[in-house]
């Protein structure tokens, strides 16, 4: 399970810690790591591992309850409910998006054209599938 | 809000040194389970509110309860099921960091030596040399041993991550973190680490001029920022429309 939600929160980082939670989370049913049906760490225990206030877990998992991420058992626990992959996906897509919004921003500040643009996307696209074959 | 659930109920709070004001007509309340951060400028008197809720310094004015006791009144009472760790402690030189929890230990009828043995190896705090031997960091766990090992309802601490490296900062959230495995454990934390905030706390409340100017969720301090997010933003955001 916890190697599952392997991530850690960095409160010096952009998003608060509680969006760092809920996207990490997201990622980790729409690539599969997480499958429906599935226990979630306890909200003490996560708050644990990753050194955040439990509350603040706490509230990450009712937005992703009421969300239809997730959904609570009472006394059994808290699971990956069945429409989530769907849910993460589209969530996962649109977070994409907008960082990719804001990096074309930044780009266009430092002055580079859209062709150049394009073709740093395609070139970190080379690097990427030529590092995949090298990784195995 | 119920009565019950209310582990700090402050009316109307004074405090003054010489002829300076520190603390004026402060009211400030504060619910069972939450971490709160405790922010403001320094000298605006965090320290000064601490101490009174322990009941070190008595008011001049107004009603104090922590966990429904007057800290003057019932001070060893409320000090038993109160945990508080000073920025700047005194402690005898040349005792054993060992020896000095063990005198701790004696006024708290809830010490739990196994709960101190499990927060020293968490912190990785050695209790064989002497106080004077220590370094600043591990004086600094010291404290928050012996404000933790007795498994206070209600703990609070000045400054725990200051001069700390970034381990120690980490540790120290931890037992922070750690302590609140029961519900309804309570935390009041001063700090101007903001990113260590933002990690324990869970509740902002910012002092200024003698009062609580601004209490609130964290989240809802973020939002507030001036980035969107962060509450280095917020409390910067903050004071920029109070001095335009």
């Amino acid at each position: 399970m916890r190697s599952k939600l392997d991530f850690t929160v960095d409160p010096k980082g952009d998003r608060s810690p509680s969006e760092q939670i809920a996207s990490a989370l997201r990622l980790a049913i729409a690539s599969g790591a997480l499958a429906p049906g599935e226990r979630l760490p306890s909200v003490r225990q996560l708050a644990l591992d990753v050194l955040v206030n439990p509350n603040t877990v706490g509230k990450v998992w009712r937005d992703l309850e009421r969300d239809g991420v997730l959904e609570s058992r009472p006394g059994d626990g808290v699971f990956v409910a069945a429409g989530a992959p769907t849910l993460c996906r589209a969530a996962c897509r649109r977070e994409l998006r907008l960082r990719l919004d804001e990096w074309i921003r930044d780009a266009r500040r430092a002055g580079l054209e859209p062709d150049e643009i394009a073709e740093q996307f395609l070139r970190a696209k080379a690097r990427r599938s030529s590092a995949a074959r090298v990784g195995g | 809000m119920s009565s019950a659930a209310s582990v700090v109920s402050v009316r109307g709070l004074s405090v003054k040194f010489a002829r300076r004001t520190v603390l004026d007509k402060l009211d400030f309340e504060l619910v069972s389970g939450s971490v709160t951060a405790l922010v403001g400028d320094n000298g605006v008197g965090k320290s000064t509110l601490l101490r009174v809720l322990v009941g070190a310094l008595a008011p001049d004015e107004g009603s104090v309860r922590v966990l429904g006791l007057d800290p003057i009144r019932d001070g060893a009472r409320v000090r038993a099921r109160v945990g508080y760790c000073p920025d700047r402690f005194e402690v005898a030189e040349r005792t054993t960091a060992r020896d000095w929890l063990e005198f701790v230990a004696r006024f708290y009828p809830t010490w739990n030596l196994a709960e101190q043995r499990r927060l020293c190896e968490l912190l990785d705090l050695e209790l064989t040399p002497r106080v004077a031997e220590l370094s600043k960091g591990a004086r600094a766990k010291l404290g928050l041993v012996a404000a933790l090992a007795h498994e206070p309802e209600f703990l609070l601490l000045d400054e725990p991550f200051s001069g700390l490296d970034v381990a120690a900062r980490r540790a120290v959230a931890s037992a922070v973190i750690g302590h609140l495995r029961e519900a309804g454990r309570t935390v009041l934390v001063v700090s101007h680490s903001v990113a260590d905030l933002e990690r324990v706390a869970d509740r902002v409340a910012l002092l200024e001029a003698g009062r609580i100017e601004r209490h609130d969720e964290l989240e809802s301090f973020a939002v507030h920022g001036r980035r969107g997010v962060g509450l280095e933003a917020a409390l910067l955001g903050a004071k920029q429309e109070s001095c335009s």
